[in-house]
């Protein structure tokens, strides 16, 4: 039996939400017309992949269970104190930035220049750990980024960006 | 001869600098941990649009060659491989760090490097051209049945676990099937949208699922910070005595690396690993090896460079991908209206001999820079993250908006990212689900029209050559893993009982 260093957790997650996505396949598959000039038609090729692939999560599915069962409440293991600490929330906190500067664009609320001086300055405090000596380099280098951008896609490429 | 015009052209400045251009930032970015190759070909796609095809795929190849050969500064110096085709550059590269010879190290893993591309490019130019010819017989079964192969080789044999491989297969051929119907031209899948027409585009899922991904994996370690590591001292030259000493390894490596670059979907980090283990077998010192024994260095690092140009060979002989960056670069080829596949030797030969010829000379240009430079180059392992990793997703956006002038594929990217790093932390190769994008299309195309000519029947499956042995050797690599498993286990109860 294949062994994972995974979290069991988010295998089952993604196993069941790839299931669930199989379905959804196949509910879409339903409305398509029929074959009428050639043997399979456009929903063989979607149902059977998505057939083959509900299939193998679910045995995925079954492998993860003995592990789902042996998993015991997580006991706090002594952290190394060399050892780097990780930043999930940070990661969070960025993302939530990156969609926030695409939707402010998309909705036309700002250009690129604004919102992407915005993105930069804001990305790079939270990455630099909120540590204010650092902000003036982050302002100087997001307005050279952006203009940068902004002017090699404008002048250079010939495309307007919003 | 074409591959001569091609060479030729590639003398010219604009070519030639960006063959020059392609290696530096492939091997800035190669040895950088966390930055990986692939992603900076998917950052590059976008601006090749704007391109010539034929410079546009030469500076994408300098990339390539740059990106696998820089990894190997990283790997040496902080035991951190930049992609990884270095791993097993670690072992023997790392202890020699350790013990003071750094610039040992690296000159071995450049030469080997250039050795390894410079006898994978001889066989990358007498194989490609005749590979080409032959496959232009094949007809729609054998590329099916060759497609079935390279997803499920490239599943079982990518990162260990086929279910979840074939799973990330069938997942990235699913997320292709939205838009309009091939054959019939009705729409499929689309939900309603109006943005699923169109289906989704080969950048924002190359972007999204490697770049993103790897971001969030970066952000989350941002406080990893690499130790300083010493390169003043030593030389980085080889001696004539050193050539003659490791002149079988460099053979040997060469072979075995690009032997699997050619087979689909194995990629540089088995060829290393396989070329590893081979140098171990034939030494007189096995016990040496990770200890900073030499010919680990020389194995590793010859075999890795040397699948790079073997998995060429099936690129642009057949269109199928060798590797995750190979499938990319059929990307690329998509994307500058080339059909990637045998045809291309005749409807666009400055483009396939062009790849080839960068080959060669993006090798050249890799050795030079890395002998004069790479003291220097050693210096960007410590770029502030915050400010590079800023920059990366700015220009993921703006790259993604500029290349559709859409926002829907922005957000595609931001999606797949998500998913990328979902399946990442899954432990789910994500290579197999880009090659299984890539290569969508081609299987569905290829089986309807086989079944079109005959019927409904898959009779062909099985009575022609070259189809029914694809076929068997995707259902022996399916079968495989089982089989070794059961094989071990056996071994191991044998000793028990013999002990």
């Amino acid at each position: 039996m294949e062994t994972s260093a995974a979290n069991p957790k988010i295998e089952l997650a993604l196993a069941l939400a790839l299931i669930g996505f199989s379905g959804t396949i196949f509910v879409g598959a339903a409305d398509l017309p029929a074959p009428r000039f050639e043997p399979l038609g456009s929903a063989a090729v979607p149902r059977m992949l998505a057939g083959l692939m509900a299939f193998l999560s679910a045995i995925w599915v079954i492998r993860l269970l003995p592990a789902l069962r042996q998993a015991h409440p997580a006991t706090a293991a002594p952290r190394d104190p060399e050892a780097p600490w990780q930043h999930p929330r940070l990661a969070v906190a960025v993302l939530i930035a990156v969609f926030a500067f695409v939707a402010v664009m998309d909705f036309g609320l700002a250009s690129f220049k604004v919102a992407g001086i915005g993105f930069v300055i804001l990305c790079g405090f939270l990455l630099t750990h909120r540590d204010l000596r650092k902000l003036p380099w982050i302002a100087g280098y997001a307005v050279v980024l952006v203009m940068a951008c902004d002017f090699a896609f404008t002048r250079f490429f010939y495309i307007n960006l919003p | 001869m074409p591959f001569f015009d091609a060479l030729f052209y590639l003398m010219t400045p604009l070519p030639f600098a960006l063959v020059f251009l392609g290696v530096a930032l492939g091997i800035v970015v190669g040895s950088i941990p966390g930055l990986t190759t692939t992603m900076l070909i998917t950052l590059t796609l976008p601006l090749t649009f704007f391109m010539d095809s034929v410079n546009a795929i030469m500076l994408l190849v300098g990339m390539y060659v740059g990106g696998v050969s820089g990894s190997q500064i990283s790997a040496t110096l902080l035991r951190m491989p930049g992609t990884p085709s270095s791993i097993m550059t670690t072992f023997d590269g790392y202890p020699m760090t350790q013990q003071g010879r750094a610039a040992r190290a690296l000159g071995l893993g450049i030469t080997a490097s250039f050795v390894g591309g410079m006898i994978s490019f001889l066989v990358l130019a007498l194989l490609a051209p005749p590979f080409s010819r032959l496959a232009i017989t094949f007809g729609p079964w054998e590329y099916f049945t060759m497609v079935l192969m390279a997803l499920v080789m490239l599943s079982s044999l990518s990162q260990g676990s086929l279910l979840k491989g074939l799973i990330a297969a069938c997942l990235g051929m699913l997320i292709h099937m939205p838009g309009i119907d091939p054959s019939s031209g009705t729409p499929r899948l689309t939900f309603g949208i109006d943005a699923f027409e169109g289906g989704l585009s080969l950048l924002p899922v190359l972007i999204g699922a490697f770049a993103i991904s790897q971001i969030i994996k970066d952000i989350i370690n941002i406080d990893m910070r690499p130790p300083k590591a010493d390169l003043a001292e030593g030389k980085l030259l080889l001696s004539l005595g050193d050539w003659r000493r490791h002149s079988g390894n460099f053979l040997r490596s060469s072979l075995i690396g690009t032997w699997i670059g050619i087979l689909p979907g194995i990629g540089s980090n088995i060829a290393s690993m396989l070329s590893y283990s081979a140098a171990r077998s034939a030494s007189k010192e096995p016990q040496k090896f990770g200890t900073g024994h030499e010919p680990g260095v020389v194995a590793a690092e010859t075999a890795n460079n040397a699948a790079v140009g073997g998995a060429l060979i099936p690129l642009i002989t057949l269109g199928i991908p060798g590797s995750v960056v190979d499938a990319i670069l059929i990307g690329a080829l998509i994307i500058h209206n080339l059909e990637p596949g045998p045809l291309l030797f005749i409807n666009a030969p400055e483009v396939a001999y062009g790849v080839i010829a960068a080959y060669l000379v993006g090798n050249i240009i890799m050795f030079g820079i890395m002998m004069l430079a790479v003291r220097h180059i050693a210096k960007v392992l410590y770029v502030p993250r915050a400010f590079l990793l800023t920059s990366i997703l700015v220009f993921c956006v703006i790259g993604i908006f500029a290349v559709g002038n859409s926002f829907f594929d922005v957000w595609v990217m931001l999606a797949l990212g998500l998913l990328g790093f979902v399946m990442e932390r899954a432990k789910m190769p994500l290579g197999p689900f880009v090659i299984g994008f890539v290569l969508a299309p081609i299987a569905e195309e290829q089986l309807r029209s086989g079944l079109m000519s005959t019927g409904g029947s898959l009779e062909p499956l099985f009575t022609r050559p070259f189809a029914a042995s694809f076929l068997a050797i995707s259902i022996a690599s399916l079968c495989w893993p089982a089989i070794s498993t059961w094989l071990r286990k056996r071994r191991a109860g044998g000793e028990v009982a013999q002990g």
